[in-house]
């Protein structure tokens, strides 16, 4: 028995709510998984019999297929705009003038704690605005609103524990300020660069509140999720659910990955 | 020709002049400390040398070229820092290369003189480490192998030893100070600790609140410093206002706070007043009172006793007179009895007493 408990029940007591939590938190999405894999043309569970059926339906239709296609292309363009614009961001907060920082660091951030449907209401006016709605020069500018703030949270924590000196040292060896940010400090800070740039990835593929008001009839993943299951429910919708769940588990993967490795094995501070 | 020549140089934060119209050259060779307290304008003046601080007025040369303006990638200047600043993503091997690369020197010569550097500082066998791998002196002398496989104008040492431990730092004194003299290589090294300074330095330049209050060699800082300041700040020291009361051909006699004092007549006297110091270790505590050739003896109480290790540090309370700071060594000749409150004797020689300029 652990030190410090009196007696073992509490603690027994916590690891039964803990494993309830996850059982909470995990079980739907296994059903949702599990289903996924039925043969039949109806969801049920447990499915009477298993196959890929709605998978290989999921990767011949069209729909599905455009759907995919256009969240991952806004994703793949939003995600290295957002990490540039995010870094630059999080360095002039770091490095500028003191005066305003505060204000500055909120006003940056407050996307993510705006209501999004006040957001896409007002992205929808503008892109209305400027004939852009339904394009690529509405969803990529849309989705950069949201995901930037998370670059600049990352980064900027990184850059917060950067030691200047590191710079000034690379200067005085020969690197022009340039180099020094070039050679060291982007590559010291990288576990927050990879943090950031996986943020980006997921928040824009997953994406729905504002990509709703601006697309009419082009259609993100979650946008084709959302009509087909407005008219019915088949498993193709869990499908394509447990392919998404997938690839979101596996870049969260990555990143746990990522910055195991470099936060606390080779960069010691 | 200097290697490093500063002239006029101003430096202002607001109406706070951090440093003031500063005058400073470092001859080939030279080992210089910039020694003073914190925020007296030390490292302003070594990041001005260094470039990363533009001076308001002034120019500053290195190696004959003036560089004020120019920026610090182009200065030719070897840096190491209190915290090492080593990088940390980069082997040993990487960090020191760091500078050649960036030279765009070629590859084989990187790697002689990489193995050349790390083999002065004794870390030949440590160049796949990682700097967190490796101990404080470690990355001590991975710095100093950075900045001298550059081969710069001159070495700028940032308070070099700030994080280490006493030992290690009394052991990098002496090794830094071999190296430098091997190299031969122009040095301006920032402290506030006095040893340091003393210890290392061909001269000293004492600063205070952004000017230079003395220059010198340590000797001369610590037995004749010009002013109450320095005269303070390097080690402990008793200070005493005096007038004259007496002269004869060699000497004058002064009254020092009601403690008479004969000090050489070659010190000159400005006025009838003076401060005087005498350092408390030239002083000699006697049991009984002896009188000798070129000394003055006064009698006085024990007020305290610090046990100090190698010295031992007494308070004596003279008689009618000052209280007198006196440092003995500890060496067992039981001529001493430092019970607080014993009667005792001090015996203070002429050439110990040493009136400050004014």
């Amino acid at each position: 028995m652990r030190e410090g408990y009196g007696s073992p029940w509490p603690h027994r007591a916590l690891v039964v709510f803990s494993l309830l939590v996850i059982f909470f938190l995990v079980a739907p999405l296994a059903i949702l998984v599990i289903q996924s894999f039925t043969n039949e043309s109806y969801l049920s569970f447990p499915p009477p019999s298993f196959g890929f059926r709605w998978y290989r339906e999921v990767f011949t239709s069209s729909d599905w297929r455009d759907a995919v296609g256009l969240s991952v292309l806004i994703a793949i363009l939003v995600t290295p705009l957002s990490l540039i614009l995010g870094t630059l961001a999080a360095f002039g907060l770091d490095r500028g003038p003191m005066r305003g920082r505060q204000s500055l660091y909120a006003v940056m951030i407050s996307p993510m704690v705006l209501p999004h449907i006040v957001l896409g209401l007002g992205i929808f006016r503008i892109a209305l605005q400027l004939n852009i709605e339904d394009t690529l020069l509405a969803f990529v500018p849309a989705h950069l609103t949201i995901t930037v703030p998370f670059v600049v949270i990352s980064v900027g924590a990184s850059l917060q524990t950067f030691n200047v000196t590191l710079e000034e040292a690379a200067m005085s060896l020969g690197a022009s300020r340039w180099r020094a940010v070039w050679h060291i400090t982007l590559p010291v800070i990288r576990p927050g660069l990879i943090a950031g740039a996986i943020f980006s990835f997921i928040i824009s593929f997953d994406e729905f509140i504002i990509t709703f008001f601006l697309a009419t009839y082009e259609q993100t993943l979650p946008l084709e999720m959302f009509s087909t299951l407005m008219f019915q429910v088949k498993p193709s919708i869990a499908a394509i659910s447990t392919l998404t769940l997938a690839v979101t588990a596996a870049l969260t993967a990555m990143l746990m990955f990522r910055g195991q490795i470099l936060g606390g094995g080779r960069i010691v501070k | 020709m200097s290697t490093v020549e500063l002239r006029k140089v101003e430096k202002r934060y607001g109406s706070v002049a951090a440093v003031h119209s500063l005058d400073l050259a470092i001859e080939p060779g030279e080992f210089v400390t910039l020694l003073g307290p914190s925020g007296c304008g030390k490292s302003t003046t070594l990041r001005m040398v260094a470039g990363f601080v533009q001076p308001n007025a002034g120019t500053i040369e290195i190696g004959g070229k003036d560089v004020t303006g120019i920026p610090p990638h182009r200065r030719e200047v070897g840096l190491v820092f209190q915290n090492y600043a080593l990088f940390p993503h980069m082997s040993v091997y990487k960090n020191v290369e760091f500078g050649l690369k960036m030279r765009g020197v070629d590859p084989s010569e990187r790697r002689s003189r990489v193995e050349e550097a790390l083999g002065l500082v004794k870390l030949g066998d440590y160049s796949e480490r990682m700097p967190a791998q490796l101990s404080g002196g470690q990355q001590q002398r991975v710095a100093l192998a950075r900045a001298l496989v550059i081969r710069p104008n001159v070495l700028l040492l940032d308070e070099p030893f700030g994080a280490l431990d006493k030992q290690l730092r009394d052991h990098m004194r002496i090794e830094l100070r071999d190296l430098q003299r091997k190299l031969n290589i122009s040095t301006m090294f920032v402290t506030h600790d006095q040893d340091e300074a003393l210890s290392m330095s061909d001269r000293i330049v004492v600063m205070s609140e952004g000017t230079v209050c003395q220059v010198g060699g340590p000797n001369a800082i610590y037995e004749k410093p010009n002013s109450r300041f320095v005269a303070d700040f390097m080690g402990r020291s008793n200070l005493f206002e005096a007038r004259q009361v007496d002269e004869s051909n060699d000497a004058r006699t002064l009254d020092a706070e009601g403690l008479l004092l004969n000090a050489d007549k070659t010190q000159e006297l400005n006025g009838g007043n003076a401060i005087v110091m005498v350092r408390p270790e030239k002083i000699e505590l006697l049991e009984s009172e002896t009188n000798r050739d070129g000394s003055v003896t006064v009698g006085g109480k024990i007020m305290s006793s610090v046990y100090l290790g190698s010295t031992v540090q007494y308070e004596v309370k003279v008689e009618d007179g000052p209280t007198v700071l006196v440092v003995r060594q500890n060496v067992e000749d039981g001529s001493i009895s430092a019970q607080p409150g014993s009667p005792v004797f001090l015996s203070i020689p002429h050439n110990a007493v040493y009136i400050i300029p004014q």
